[in-house]
């Protein structure tokens, strides 16, 4: 069927062909066309000139908003700075009273016990002298372990505080 | 020679009904984009980053999440990810399925992600400095206080990439224990057209930060769609033909939505990277120094993966290279997959090919 089909042949894939074509052309072209020093500055010109109007466009805008008696750009920029701040303030205040609270459900954190399938062990590390293939297909999926989960308590952390470590708990583990 | 009318007649036949089978194929086609497309034009943007999280700590610009398990028993060594400067962390987790968090969830993974919101005006002065030095280091430490673990494995993508190797080579005895980077430019006189563009003949780069103090994200925008000036129009065109194809709507739109909330950025960091990286190349030539220190790549001895997109426009494989080549570690690996810049990280090709490398280099360094 397909060898028939392919007597007829299909506009609408030609077309996609086409698309794929022109753009690999275009985007080549425009790619060795932009390398050129001339347009480096040509765009460096429109730049600074699209600049000098918006700093023009900037000024003007400024001063009808002072005479309509409306907040600048800038004003409104500080507005919503101050509200970014009260809103970080209160996320953090509410994940402390959340934390905090005795009736709030600590959400159990799994134990870190988990290790790689056998296969995956058996095998060498991989190394720049010794590259694994480009493409490695998906371990097949695994069921997880049912070991029982380890609650641990969360600490709420807030802006600009130092956090205090908690001990390592590797070598706990190791033993 | 009645057979072989009788086979001219069966393959007339056949011929007819794969044309009418087309022709019927393609007009219900024209049927479903014309719905289809009108229904779009109404459309609620996309819903993305629905990998339930916590948000643990923001500060201005950062923002650090933790992503809830999703199996009972994890790997010992969390993962935090460092998402590029430029774009909304949400890449790694864009819809169920289509997402990096969940797939190293399911397999087990402890994941933190740094994100990071639109600099303030009052951020223009941010620098490489500040993210490497200050920003990492107070999520590493945040981490390993929620975790209870010493160990990290620190991913980088992009620009988060490069932020991650030079803060591992300026930090070399811990707490990392694996690094991990995704397209991450090192040679930047391989970015042929932004070299050009940033030369200091074309470019007054302290004219353009002076002026704009933040980069705003549609000039960041337009940087990156010079590099490939056609490929916005045949997206256009390709995204017309698929209108019937739903599964294909849906990734164009949230990766349209992502490509569309670029971030601004700050302008020192801009300069920074202008001048040092673009024009002197001083991360390749170990001449890059940030807050005062060297930095420099073969101080990287933890274990090493580089992942590369073969067809990336924007961090060309050779671009990238250099890395690996310049790391000291033992245990160092680079890999070139099929795929661009995002496409690495999110869409059909990762599924398939980059995600299962990262899970299957991490199960083993993670215990």
């Amino acid at each position: 069927m397909a060898l028939f089909s392919s007597f007829i042949p299909d506009p609408l894939n030609r077309v996609r062909q086409l698309v794929n074509t022109l753009e690999a052309r275009l985007n080549a072209l425009a790619h060795t066309g932009m390398q050129s020093e001339k347009v480096a500055r040509t765009l460096n010109e429109l730049a600074t000139l699209s600049f000098a109007l918006q700093h023009l466009l900037d000024s003007v805008s400024g001063a009808i908003l002072r005479r309509l008696n409306l907040p600048s750009r800038q004003e409104v920029g500080d507005l919503a700075l101050a509200m970014r701040r009260i809103e970080e303030r209160l996320e953090q205040l509410l994940a402390s009273a959340a934390q905090a609270s005795p009736m709030a459900p600590e959400r159990p954190r799994p134990a870190r016990t988990r290790r790689p399938p056998a296969a995956a062990l058996a095998a060498p590390a991989p190394t720049i002298a010794n590259p694994a293939p480009a493409t490695v297909p998906a371990d097949p999926p695994r069921r997880p372990a049912r070991t029982p989960a380890a609650p641990k308590a969360r600490i709420a952390s807030s802006a600009r505080q130092p956090v205090a470590k908690r001990p390592r708990t590797r070598s706990a583990r190791k033993a | 020679m009645g057979a072989h009318n009788n086979n001219a007649k069966v393959k007339a036949v056949e011929s007819d009904l794969s044309l009418r089978e087309r022709l019927r194929g393609e007009i219900n086609r024209s049927l479903q984009r014309g719905v289809k497309g009108l229904a779009l034009l109404g459309a609620p943007p996309p819903a993305v980053g629905l990998t339930p999280k916590t948000l643990l700590h923001r500060r201005g610009t950062l923002s650090l999440y933790h992503y809830h398990a999703q199996s009972d028993e994890i790997y010992r060594v969390p993962i935090l990810l460092v998402m590029a400067s430029t774009n909304r962390g949400y890449i790694f987790d864009l819809a169920p399925g289509q997402s990096l968090i969940e797939f190293l969830l399911l397999r087990g993974y402890d994941v933190y992600v740094m994100d990071w919101n639109p600099p303030s005006p009052q951020e223009r002065h941010l620098t490489l400095e500040h993210y490497t030095q200050d920003f990492i280091p107070d999520c590493i430490a945040r981490v390993q206080q929620d975790s209870g673990e010493e160990d990290i494995s620190l991913v980088g993508y992009c620009m988060g990439g490069l932020m991650s190797a030079v803060y591992v080579a300026q930090n070399p005895d811990g707490p990392v224990k694996n690094l991990v980077c995704f397209t991450t430019p090192v040679d930047f006189h391989k970015m042929e057209l932004w070299t050009s563009w940033f030369d200091e003949r074309a470019l007054d780069v302290d004219r353009l930060v002076d002026a704009a103090g933040i980069l705003q994200p549609e000039t960041v925008i337009r940087f990156f769609e010079m590099l490939r000036p056609a490929s916005g129009a045949a997206g256009q065109v390709r995204l017309w033909d698929n209108l019937w194809h739903d599964e294909f709507v849906k990734s164009y739109r949230v990766m349209d939505r992502w490509a569309a909330e670029t971030l601004p950025l700050p302008g020192d960091y801009v300069r920074q990277i202008v001048k040092e990286l673009f024009r002197k190349n001083a991360l390749l030539d170990g001449s890059l120094r940030i807050g005062g220190q060297p930095v420099d790549l073969r101080n990287i001895r933890v274990p090493l993966l580089h992942v590369l997109a073969a067809n990336d426009h924007i961090v060309p494989p050779a671009c990238g290279q250099p890395l690996v080549a310049l790391a000291s570690s033992t245990d160092k690996e680079e890999v070139v997959l099929p795929g661009g810049h995002v496409s690495l990280v999110a869409g059909a090709n990762a599924v398939k090919r980059m995600w299962p490398k990262l899970d299957q280099w991490l199960q083993t360094r993670s215990t």
